[in-house]
This record gives structure tokens, C-alpha cells and sequence, in this order.
């Protein structure tokens, strides 16, 4: 490790992390938004799975770097605009999680929900107090996964100049230095690792209810 | 957008080592070559873990972790690391060929086991009474019966494979994504998104190969429960 | 002639499965083992196909010990039924009865051609024979089960819990099916199940198994309800022991048959000819009585409507249990019994069942102390 060039570069360093860390929750937590209605619209309506579940799996088809290119085109943005990376990853985060809320909701014991219509909840209390509840764990194990592949393709955009850790990767080539490549690795693994561990924490503490033994689940990344 | 167009009408952009043939057949070439090293390493790995169970939670980390690991980093690290030691050909192309086949394992390796793992345990065990050698229950009924989650995990294993192509142009790797960093270095953005435009392509079609292979080679006894086995979010398509 | 000797099956934990079991299982006859969970009744049937090795003992099949034969070579000799049926999903109904056959070096058109042969065997209309596994019902699965162990036409069969997986009406067709395919195929059949009933059905003889894989009893159904072993056989076979053990004994010849005042549905009141105790019997067109009428019931004709139906039937030859249940089920006291096509041939009292019993008991009774 070049001692040297990390002191020299600390504040730049912490300048990317953060932008790396806005470019990962931002697309995460607007896609998880989004995700919710729609997957519970698929759910509901099992004539639009499929229609839902392969249209957004035609845009995880579409390879990273290539949407990034491509969405100025379509949505009139600048090219070099890192909202195309976050538009982008929503995307991506949106596909992935429409498929896991419709199968969590799917998994959700159909007694449990009969139960809570008998009793007289409405559709919308039933999805908000009993369905999404139980789907929890489902639907957060899905999240982890998209956030840890989201820190991934976020480093891409260094390719189009758009600032973020990915930048180590480009500034270290160019350099021929491998102190800058190893330090966003590094930085990219532990945000994957935080990140993981706490969605996991938040998936325990929303489900009390599941056993101790089923809840003390590894982390995706263990 | 009308760069674009402009970039598609230019007849020259069609012939000669930079023209789009080329650049297509070069990227389906690394591509192939690596998913096909990915599958001779990952499918006789995945049966004998879906076999034996053994390593399954090695199988799993691994593959989570290389999920994390950030695949430009990945690729820089390798080329720098790794060039030195291939002759001037193939400096740049070995290792980032390299580093395609690591990405495409994981994916190949899940579907082969919890294929394997999935199937049918009373066909296996009826099969094993019957007679079958441990051999005949593994072609003759495991296989098949794991061949869904198989082509899924290849599947995703071919779009890493092409969406990493794209980006191991960064490294200096023949292919589309050539047009991606040229034209960034050039300022030309017509190249850019024609470039991007090719590489959707030959992803969404690769993606219509394997569903058609799919729908040629899967059983229609296996097809009505595809979408109640759930693939495992390990295999999850990557990007 | 499939012969346990002295076999035990422990695991490496301790745990023991079969503890030192010695049967026979005759040529042509179906054995059922049957007992409670844990008792070693599956990890016994396994252990003659070697899907398990016994720890000691032996098992002979024509007199050849197993360990000696190659584990493939003898499980293609033996037909192997599972619950469930664990057919090959990826392949057609056709194809998973030829399965083992093309394994065999059949001929594709001969294999599908014995295949069809077999699907007719068992019940299973042709138009079946080109779907999936999943487009059948348990019903039809398990017969497809059925044909595919027979497609090598081996000599053995064994059955782990067969008819376990569906419904209780479509389980008594495929038993009785089962029991009539037997008759013509007259297979060496060991059978699994944990279901009394079924045992006592389909069974020629029974060996009961309790925890810890220890024999309890084995007998042919009839000896298990009269004389079980100990209070544990006894509390396995159930209640109502004495009642279903009259399933296994006729009416003599000195139970009278008595004639019957019966009319046939839609007969005109004033032709009607009632028994003193006001009741007769109705009739369908084809002289198969339906129940019983009342004279205070019937209107203007003899409707359907003036008919008590709870009245069960037994036909000449039937079981004493059967004749025994239509005296006690009817509204009169007065059981109908049919010949064997259905039609009525008049009606038995209650009383003269109960004496037929008798006579039947004091002849077991009788036969028991000559042996």
C-alpha cells in the first residue's frame, strides 16, 4: 500500500464514499418504493405476473454500462448526469424487487390472510397490517441482495466519469498505481457489509415474532 | 439521438477491424469462450455438490462474496497483476477473459446444484429401486430434472458474461464496448450510445436464445412447476 | 419366497430399526407390514431391495442370499411401488412405464407397446398415456406407479404406503382393483403401510411391528382380530375387533331366508301388498331392492319419496358381518339379502343372524380344539 498517496488523497476519498453511498440508497429505497404496489398488484391480479415479473426482467437483461448510455437518449437527461446511474440502478432495484414482493406476498399463509378478512380488515389494512408483516423477512432478504449488487454496478460509472468510489478503479489504472484500486475495493466490500448487516438488523427487529433460530440467519455476504 | 443515427448510416462504421461485424464477432467470441471454460469447470463442480452436498456453503459465500466484490475493480486488479506474465498478444485479453469465467461460475455452479438438489427425491429414490445404476439415476433423471435451473443459472451467467465483456473494453478488451470508451475519450456520443444500443441487443437476443433453448430441451413435464421452484437469489441475473 | 433370518438394522448413533426379524414371505401372497411410526417397518422392506444393508441376519429370496447378488441386478428383479408414486416428471405416462425396460435394451416401439398392455392392466384409459406426470390425478399416478414396477414383469413387488397419498374413496377402488390385478398376476408382494384397515383388506398375511423394529405378531387377517398376540397387537387392531372379524366368515346353510311382500317404484297404491308389520320392499325395474316403505307413507303410487333408505344389503355369500349389519341397519329389524347380480331374494331376522353367529363361533371353537 502507498502510504503517500491515501494521506494525500483522504478527502477526495471520503468525498466518493459519500457519493457512492447516495448513488446506492437513493436508486435502493426509491426502487423498494416502487416495488411494494407493484409487486402487490402482481400478486393480486396473477394475469399480470408474468407480464410484470418479464418486462422487468428484460431490464436487468440490459447491461449496466450500456443503460447508463443509453437513458440520456431516452429520457433527455446529459449524458454525463449521474442521475442516469441512479435512474438506472432504480431500475434495476425495481425489476429484482417487483418479483420478490409478489412471491413474498405468495408466501404468505393463506389461512393467516383469510383469517384477517373474516375479521373484517379492509384490502389495503390487510396488505398494511398483515401481509407486508409477514412478508418482511422474504422481501428484506431480497433487498440485501439488491443493495450489495447496487455498491457492484455503481462502480461502472467511473467508465463515464461519474464520480464515485468506482473513480479509485480508473485514477489507479491510468496511474498504474494499485493502492488506489485496493482502497475502493476495500471501501465497496465494507459499505456491502454495513449495509447487509443492517438490513438484517432491521429484518430481526421487525419480526420478534420468528423464532430465534430462523431470525439468526447469516449475513448475505458471511 | 441523431448521433446516433448518424453512426449506424456511415457505411464505413460497417467494414474493417473497427467496423460493427467485427466488433460483434469479437464479442460473442471472448463471450463464448469464457462461458464455455465457466462450463466445463462449474457443471461437473455443481453436480458433485448437488450430489454429495458437500461445499454447498463454500459454493454459497462464494458466490454472495464475488456478488460484493465490485467486477471493474476486479478486472483492473487481474489485468495489472496478470499481464506480465502473457506473451504481447495476449496481454490484455487472457486476463480479462480470466476474470469473465470467475464471474460466470457462481451463477452456473447454484443452478447445477440446487437443480440437482430439487429434483424429484421420490423419481430418485423410485429410480434407485428400480434398478438405475447411481450413474443412470444422475443422466437419466436427476439431470434432466435440473436442466430448468440449469439453463437459468447459464443464462445468467451469459449476460454477466456480455455485460462484463462491455466493460473489459476499459481494459483494452476487443469487443462492443469499445465504442463506449472510445467514443467517451472522443467526446463522441453518437458512438457511445450505438455502441450501448449493440450490446442491448445482443444481450435481449442471447436472452431469446436461451429461453428458446429452453423451450426446445426442458421437458414439458418439468415446465408447469419452473415458476413454482424459485431461483435462488444467488442465481439472480447479473448485470 | 422372501426369507428374513434373524436381520437387525442399528445405525451408527445406536439407534436400533429392526431388531432380529424373522419372516417368510409366501410365493404368490401379499405380506403387509404394518405398525406405528418407528417401528421399522419401511427400513424391513428397504433392506430386501438393499436400498438399506441389514447390520447382521440375512435375507433369501428363492433361497439365494441377497448380499451375494449385485445391488442393480436385484432391484431389477424386485418391482418397487413408492408413495406418491415417484414418477419421473419429465417424462410421459407411456415413457415412465417403458423407463426400465429402454434401460434394458428394449426396443422403443416394443417398450411402449408392453407399456400400453400394462396401462390397460391397471385401470388406465389410453388417452392418458401421452401426458405428464403432473397433468394426473393421485389416483391415476399411483396406478402409473403400479404399471412401471410391473414392466419387467418381476417375480417380487414391494409397496412402501402405496395408496397413502389419496383420498379414502379413490384408496378402496385401488385397493380392490389392486387385490383383483393380484389375482391374475400373482406376484410375491411385501406391502408397507401404517393403516390397519388396509392391511386387513389387502393382506394374506400380516406381521405386526411395534417401536424398536421388534415383530409383535403375524397372521393371517382373520387369526389377528380374533386372537392378537398381546394388548399391544390388540390395541393396534382396534376396536370393533369382534364385529370385523365376522368379515371373514359366511352364513351356513341353516340360515333361513325368508320371503318378502316387495313392489316395484311407481306400482299404484291399490295393487300393494304389505307385510303384517306394515312395510315392504321397493324395487328398482331390475328387482334390486332400494329400501324399505310404509303403508302410512305410500300415496297414490309407490314414490321415492315414501322410501327409508337406511337400510344396508348383503348378498347370498356375503360375510356374516354384512348380513349381520342389514339386519341391524334396517327399519324393521329384517335384513334384505340379493343373489349375486343384486336382485332381492327376501330378508333375514336379526335373530337368525345372531344364531348363524353362534354356530360360527362354536365351530372355530370346535376346529381350534381338534388341532
Amino acid at each position: 500500500m502507498n502510504l503517500t498517496w491515501l494521506s494525500s488523497n483522504l478527502s477526495w476519498i471520503l468525498e466518493l464514499t459519500l457519493a457512492h453511498l447516495w448513488l446506492t440508497l437513493i436508486p435502493t429505497v426509491v426502487g423498494l418504493a416502487l416495488a411494494l404496489p407493484l409487486g402487490w398488484w402482481a400478486h393480486q391480479v396473477p394475469r399480470l405476473y408474468g407480464l410484470i415479473v418479464g418486462t422487468s426482467g428484460l431490464f436487468y437483461t440490459i447491461p449496466s454500462l450500456a443503460f447508463f448510455v443509453l437513458l440520456p437518449g431516452v429520457i433527455g437527461t446529459r449524458i454525463l448526469d449521474p442521475i442516469n446511474v441512479v435512474i438506472a440502478l432504480t431500475i434495476y432495484t425495481l425489476a429484482l424487487m417487483v418479483r420478490v414482493v409478489a412471491d413474498g406476498l405468495a408466501a404468505v399463509p393463506r389461512e393467516t390472510v383469510e383469517a384477517a378478512e373474516a375479521m373484517g380488515y379492509r384490502a389495503f389494512q390487510r396488505f398494511t397490517r398483515v401481509q407486508l408483516p409477514v412478508a418482511v423477512p422474504v422481501i428484506l432478504a431480497g433487498l440485501r441482495v439488491a443493495v450489495v449488487s447496487n455498491i457492484s454496478i455503481v462502480t461502472m460509472a467511473a467508465i463515464i466519469g461519474v464520480q464515485q468510489l468506482g473513480s479509485l478503479f480508473t485514477q489507479g489504472y491510468s496511474l498504474g498505481l494499485m493502492t488506489p484500486i485496493l482502497t475502493g475495493i476495500i471501501l465497496c466490500l465494507l459499505i456491502a457489509v454495513v449495509l447487509d448487516l443492517l438490513i438484517l438488523g432491521l429484518s430481526r427487529t421487525l419480526t420478534p415474532w420468528r423464532p430465534a433460530a430462523v431470525r439468526s440467519g447469516k449475513g448475505v455476504l458471511a | 439521438m441523431s448521433g446516433l443515427i448518424e453512426f449506424f448510416a456511415d457505411p464505413g462504421n460497417w467494414s474493417g477491424s473497427t467496423g460493427i461485424p467485427v466488433r460483434i464477432g469479437y464479442h460473442l467470441l471472448y463471450s463464448l469462450i469464457a462461458l464455455g471454460l465457466a462450463l466445463v469447470i462449474a457443471v461437473p463442480l455443481g453436480i458433485y455438490v448437488g450430489h454429495t452436498g458437500r461445499g454447498e456453503a463454500v459454493v454459497a459465500g462464494m458466490a454472495n462474496a464475488l456478488r460484493a466484490l465490485p467486477t471493474l475493480g476486479l478486472l483492473i486488479v487481474v489485468v495489472m497483476l496478470a499481464a506480465p506474465l502473457f506473451s504481447s498478444s495476449l496481454v490484455f485479453t487472457a486476463p480479462a477473459i480470466l476474470v469473465l469465467v470467475l464471474l460466470a461460475i457462481p451463477s452456473i455452479l447454484t443452478g447445477t446444484y440446487t437443480g440437482i438438489q430439487t429434483a424429484d427425491r421420490s423419481a430418485v429414490d423410485a429410480a434407485t429401486g428400480l434398478g438405475y445404476t447411481p450413474m443412470q439415476v444422475l443422466t437419466r433423471v436427476q439431470l434432466p430434472c435440473a436442466l430448468p435451473l440449469m439453463i437459468s443459472g447459464v443464462r445468467g451467467a451469459m449476460l454477466q458474461i456480455v455485460s462484463t465483456a462491455t466493460v473489459a473494453a476499459y481494459v483494452s478488451l476487443n469487443g462492443l464496448g469499445r465504442y463506449i470508451i472510445d467514443g467517451r475519450a472522443n467526446n463522441d456520443f453518437g458512438q457511445m450510445a450505438a455502441g450501448a444500443a449493440l450490446v442491448a441487443v445482443v444481450a435481449l437476443v442471447l436472452e431469446l436464445a436461451f429461453l428458446l433453448a429452453g423451450r426446445l430441451t426442458i421437458s414439458p413435464g418439468l415446465r408447469r412447476s419452473e415458476r413454482r421452484v424459485k431461483v435462488p437469489a444467488s442465481a439472480a441475473p447479473a448485470t | 419366497m422372501i426369507v428374513f433370518d434373524q436381520v437387525s438394522k442399528t445405525y451408527p448413533d445406536g439407534t436400533v430399526a429392526v431388531d432380529n426379524l424373522s419372516l417368510e414371505a409366501p410365493q404368490g401372497e401379499i405380506t403387509v407390514l404394518v405398525g406405528p411410526s418407528g417401528c421399522g417397518k419401511t427400513t424391513s422392506m428397504r433392506m430386501i431391495n438393499r436400498l438399506i444393508d441389514p447390520t447382521s441376519g440375512s435375507i433369501t429370496m428363492d433361497g439365494e442370499d441377497t448380499s451375494g447378488i449385485d445391488k442393480v441386478e436385484l432391484r431389477r428383479r424386485i418391482g418397487y411401488v413408492i408413495q406418491n408414486a415417484g414418477l419421473f416428471p419429465h417424462r410421459t405416462v407411456l415413457d415412465n412405464v417403458g423407463a426400465l425396460p429402454r434401460l434394458l435394451g428394449t426396443k422403443k416401439s416394443q417398450a411402449r407397446e408392453r407399456a400400453m398392455e400394462l396401462l390397460e392392466l391397471v385401470g388406465l384409459h389410453e388417452s392418458l398415456a401421452n401426458r405428464y406426470p403432473w397433468q394426473l390425478s393421485g389416483g391415476q399416478q399411483q396406478r402409473v406407479g403400479v404399471a412401471r414396477a410391473l414392466a419387467t414383469d418381476p417375480p417380487f413387488l414391494l409397496m412402501d404406503e402405496p395408496f397413502s397419498a389419496v383420498d379414502p374413496i379413490v384408496r378402496a377402488q385401488l385397493q380392490q382393483e389392486f387385490l383383483r390385478l393380484q389375482e391374475r398376476i400373482g406376484k410375491t408382494i411385501v406391502l408397507v403401510t401404517h393403516d390397519i384397515d388396509e392391511a386387513l383388506i389387502l393382506g394374506d398375511q400380516i406381521a405386526v411391528l411395534r417401536q424398536g423394529g421388534h415383530l409383535a405378531q403375524v397372521a393371517s387377517p382373520e387369526v389377528l382380530l380374533r386372537d392378537p398376540a398381546d394388548a399391544f397387537v390388540a390395541n393396534f387392531v382396534g376396536r370393533s375387533r369382534g364385529y370385523r372379524s365376522l368379515g371373514f366368515t359366511g352364513a351356513d346353510e341353516h340360515t333361513p331366508i325368508l320371503q318378502t311382500a316387495s313392489a316395484v317404484l311407481g306400482d299404484a297404491a291399490q295393487t300393494l301388498r304389505f307385510r303384517p308389520d306394515g312395510w315392504l320392499v321397493a324395487l328398482d325395474a331390475q328387482r334390486r331392492p332400494i329400501g324399505w316403505a310404509h303403508r302410512d307413507e305410500v300415496g297414490a303410487a309407490l314414490q321415492d319419496s315414501a322410501i327409508n333408505h337406511a337400510g344396508s344389503t348383503a348378498s347370498l355369500g356375503a360375510p356374516l358381518r354384512d348380513f349381520l349389519d342389514a339386519a341391524l341397519s334396517s327399519p324393521n329389524g329384517d335384513g334384505i339379502v340379493t343373489d349375486a347380480e343384486g336382485a332381492l331374494l327376501g330378508v333375514v331376522t336379526t335373530d337368525d343372524v345372531v344364531a348363524a353367529i353362534r354356530r360360527a363361533k362354536g365351530a372355530a371353537a370346535a376346529a381350534r380344539a381338534a388341532s
